[in-house]
């Protein structure tokens, strides 16, 4: 009996605890950083997972089935969800769909360059939605959701806090990292040269001045006249390296390196939903090492 | 008829030939050589003047120009705080990296940096901290 007693009381103790909260994410980037914050207290269903495209992507019914039960769903905002009023209307009011970017500082596209916006859909008062690419705006998500956490469950207010320090101190690490790795590039040449204009915080948090160029974005049909602007771009600021995108065209880039005798550089992840890289921390690596790589002397 | 036909006809296969060759540039398989480091201009060196306005004093701050630390002796007790230091212009820009740190607790907060070089206007930027620290990239441009 008493041996009975012992086992049943391992058993339930060796059980996990159940998580106080529970949140449904949009992008893989806010399901990692709701993990880093929330820790064990926290539940993550990931709506949106890596490898997915998030320029096309709306939730079905399957997936608000998912939703079900969570207190927040976790948006990036900036308009790159164009959904989110039929989401909530879907949803209901039990579910309070939280946009993480709402109070972080925007970035606006120069006029005459919203082309290079990724999409129509997210050229919303031409904002730039990729707020995801600077640390220190990673670290202010974090507090945002140490602070939602908390007011749906106070009792973890200190453990969401701490955690969110924690997280923003090592975004500070990586930020300090990038810098002394970018510091190899000459200033002159701090230029990127992407298909679409997603790495204006990049840019901006270390120095870059951003270059979109269509000519090297994912199409099999690029005219002929983006193709002679981007050479001519690439000729007149002296470019070392460009940065297609993965599924950009083989003979047009060719023909660009071959006219201009710039490299070409691995892709960059813009999204942060690359399947190999879709954390803030592996998604800045990536794209630091690339980015030096193919430009320092 | 006047003149002669294949003399006619040389003379414009000779302007031909003649076009080809600049065509035949312009058009051909002629490698690009790559690109060299975009060249930094040359540089002077001037005295300036460094204005720090902050909302809350920080514990610490520190602006440098190519890893040389423009505020020695800088006394933050008070704002504004200013200094001379000498400062390197050049035609391109200066890039200056601006970090500080404030207490435990502080709330997100601004500090202003106006630098005035030697016979050159005066030009300031603002950051924001993010809680206690601050890390960031400032490019003055005269």
């Amino acid at each position: 009996m008493k041996l009975t007693l012992l086992i049943v009381l391992a058993a339930v103790f060796s059980l996990p605890a159940q998580a106080a909260l529970k949140v449904a994410t949009l992008h893989p980037l806010l399901a990692d950083l709701a993990r880093q914050v929330g820790g064990e207290r926290v539940e993550v269903v990931e709506i949106l997972k890596a490898g997915s495209d998030i320029h096309h992507f709306e939730p079905g019914g399957r997936d608000i089935a998912a939703m079900r039960g969570a207190r927040y769903i976790l948006a990036c905002g900036k308009h790159l969800e164009s959904y989110l009023d039929k989401l909530r209307d879907s949803v209901g009011s039990s579910i309070e769909v939280i946009e993480v970017g709402r109070t972080i500082p925007s970035l606006k596209m120069e006029p005459g360059q919203e082309i290079f916006l990724c999409c129509p859909h997210h050229a919303h008062s031409s904002i730039d939605p990729h707020w995801w690419h600077s640390a220190d705006n990673m670290r202010r998500a974090a507090r945002v959701l140490a602070a939602v956490f908390a007011e749906a469950d106070p009792d973890g207010e200190k453990a969401y806090e701490h955690a969110a320090k924690a997280a923003g101190d090592r975004f500070s690490q990586l930020k300090k990292w990038a810098q002394n790795e970018i510091a190899a590039i000459p200033r002159g040449d701090r230029k990127l040269v992407t298909a679409h204009a997603a790495f204006g915080y990049f840019c901006k948090e270390y120095g870059f001045k951003s270059l979109p160029v269509l000519g090297i974005g994912r199409s099999d049909d690029i005219s002929a006249q983006y193709i002679a602007q981007a050479i001519q771009i690439i000729r007149d600021n002296q470019i070392r390296a460009v940065f297609p995108e993965d599924q950009a065209n083989p003979k047009v880039m060719a023909e660009i390196v071959r006219s201009t005798g710039a490299r070409t550089g691995r892709p960059l992840i813009a999204d942060g939903t690359a399947s190999e890289a879709h954390t803030f921390e592996t998604m800045l690596a990536h794209n630091v090492r690339a980015i030096v790589e193919a430009l320092k002397p | 008829m006047r003149g002669s036909p294949p003399i006619q006809l040389f003379l414009l296969a000779l302007a031909f030939a003649l076009l080809a060759f600049p065509l035949a540039h312009l058009t051909g398989d002629a490698e690009a050589s790559a690109p060299v480091s975009a060249a930094m201009p040359a540089k002077s060196e001037l005295p300036a003047l460094i204005r720090l306005r902050f909302a809350h004093p920080p514990r610490s701050v520190s602006l440098t120009q190519e890893g040389r630390e423009l505020l020695t002796g800088a006394d933050l007790a008070t704002s504004p705080v200013e200094l001379e230091a000498r400062l390197r212009l050049g035609s391109d820009g200066e890039e200056l990296r601006l970090e500080a740190a404030w207490p435990e607790g502080t709330p997100d907060t601004a500090i202003t940096v106006e630098i005035e070089p030697e016979g050159h206007e005066a030009r300031e930027q603002t950051r924001w901290s993010v809680g206690p620290e601050l890390n960031e990239l400032l490019l003055f441009q005269w």
